[in-house]
């Protein structure tokens, strides 16, 4: 046997042979002194690289760092994303994770609702200054074309608890499961989230913020206020879900809605779906408020795949 | 309606440390609830920090920056909790963190190193000697010293190597990644990874045979 390349004594000293190449380069080794040689170079510039035994024995990093962390949060700087490891900051599959915050969630308690159908919303130009139209904002409105520009300012995780972490929601979910949430937002304008939930037969089913089981009055205005960039809600949501259809509805708004204005969109939506359809179902329609965004996701609650 | 908002139950602190890095971050995204979620992020730090101080230490070569870098990752971990996703190993995470902190570090000295050249240029004022390590022999056997000699060496070499390669190579020789987890690190393939080890062993080889040459 010839000499092999250098990248086959290099793929040997680091273990990446297959059982059959070891063996066969092995029987070269044992008469060519100069491979052997080089393998043993490879291997002394290897192990010197690796980690010393002791190395960092007596180090604890445990006080300097929340030593650190103290001084830099007493300083008012925002926070330092650029350091994040770009390679999970761009993926698209991010992984909300809860947290209880029972107390956060249900003082905000309250929910806000307005509907559109999913992905139909449109930006109106800045300047726009027409009935219905926040000036300088934008305006969601229906068609086809919208749906691009919507998805380029916002977005919305889906995922359910298990035993084994937190894994995705698609198209089904279990009865009992518990939702967490993410959101991407890229609209400085978009200033508040309403997450609910509403079934075939339009009972709703409020996620973020939190419903208080004392509905509060009609002019109060609710909202989780949301900041750009990609985050998650802090809590884990269960509630008792029928089973079958359920819609999921997402409201970027730029303003804190009231309970009157979410319920009463809901309501009017909920009633034409119905004329519409003459089968009690409720059916997304297309609702007029500027400046909020609705993003829904069509669900069935049964046995999650 | 009724709402169930679930509370997830928190262990005490005695079996923090019987938890999963993911688990850990869970309760460290609660930190605003109290000094037990801080004691969440310490059992963190003391589980790798022998990892993020090996992998900052091989490639800056240099033993005080590779503290001062590993702190700053944990204080980047810390300051982006909220943005954990547990997609993948908690450690391939943090050696990213590690690994920004890192060239970061290492730009910002390059560029220094860069105006005080010129600036000596300038002055005709003379460089000196580069501060050399002060590490106290002891009474360490002369073997021990020599092969410590031989280490500072590889790994001052390694400095001289192309940042994804001297990544590549930390990760795999200091760190003991398998490949997956470095592409984990790197978001790279494998198939790259190991040639660019290959490659960066290569070099290594070649630059230390160039030095005793010499």
């Amino acid at each position: 046997m010839s000499c092999p390349e250098t990248t086959t004594l290099i793929d040997h000293v680091d273990g990446e042979l297959t059982e059959n190449q070891r063996r066969e380069l092995s029987f070269h080794l044992e008469g060519c002194a100069v491979c052997t040689s080089v393998v043993e170079e490879l291997g002394r510039i290897s192990a010197r690289l690796g980690p010393d035994e002791d190395e960092w024995a007596e180090v604890d990093l445990v006080g300097a760092v929340s030593q650190r962390i103290e001084q830099r949060e007493q300083q008012p700087a925002g926070r330092d994303t650029a350091k994040l490891p770009a390679t999970r900051r761009g993926r698209r599959r991010w992984l909300p994770w809860t947290v209880g915050g029972l107390a956060a969630a249900a003082a905000a308690a309250l929910l806000v609702v307005l509907v559109l159908p999913a992905l139909r919303q449109r930006a109106a130009p800045p300047h726009t200054s027409r009935p219905g139209v926040d000036p300088g904002g934008f305006a969601i409105r229906g068609g086809k074309d919208d749906a691009s520009a919507a998805r380029k300012w916002v977005k919305l995780w889906i995922y359910r608890s298990t035993k084994r972490g937190y894994r995705p929601v698609r198209d089904r979910l279990p009865a009992d499961a518990r939702l967490v949430f993410g959101y991407r937002n890229a609209k400085a304008e978009l200033r508040q989230l309403m997450i609910v939930a509403v079934t075939a037969q339009g009972q709703r089913y409020w996620y973020y913020p939190a419903m208080k089981a004392n509905a509060p009055a009609s002019s109060s205005r609710t909202g989780v206020p949301i900041r750009l960039g990609k985050h998650e809600l802090p809590d884990e949501t269960r509630h008792p879900l029928p089973s079958g259809e359920l819609r999921l509805y997402a409201l970027f708004a730029r303003r804190a809605l009231t309970v009157g204005e979410v319920g009463t969109a809901l309501n009017r939506l909920q009633k034409g779906a119905r004329a519409a359809t003459g089968r009690g179902k409720a059916k997304a329609g297309v609702l007029e408020l500027p400046g909020v965004i609705v993003l829904t996701r069509e669900l069935q609650v049964g046995t999650a795949r | 309606m009724k709402l169930h908002v679930v509370h997830s139950a928190e262990p005490a602190s005695e079996r923090l440390e019987q938890l999963g890095d993911d688990e850990l971050m869970l309760l460290v995204k609660r930190a605003e609830a109290g000094p037990r979620h801080r004691a969440a992020f310490d059992v963190l730090v003391r589980r790798h920090q022998r990892l993020v101080l090996t992998y900052a230490d091989r490639y800056l070569g240099d033993r005080e920056r590779a503290l001062d870098v590993a702190q700053e990752s944990f204080v980047t971990l810390w300051e982006a909790r909220h943005d954990y996703r547990p997609e993948g190993r908690f450690r391939s995470y943090l050696l990213a963190i590690a690994h920004n902190r890192c060239r970061e570090r290492s730009r910002h000295e390059r560029g220094q190193q860069r105006r005080a050249d010129a600036l000596r240029l300038q002055g005709g004022g003379a460089g000196g000697e580069p501060a050399t390590d002060s590490e106290d022999a002891g009474d360490a056997p002369l073997s021990a010293l020599l092969e410590r000699e031989r280490a500072a060496e590889v790994r001052r070499r390694l400095a001289e190597l192309d940042d994804k390669t001297r990544q590549a190579l930390v990760l795999r020789f200091a760190n003991e990644l398998s490949y997956d987890e470095i592409a984990e690190v790197t978001a790279g393939r494998v198939g790259t990874l190991k040639s660019r080890v290959s490659r960066g062993l290569a070099r290594l080889r070649q630059l230390l045979a160039e030095e005793y040459r010499a």
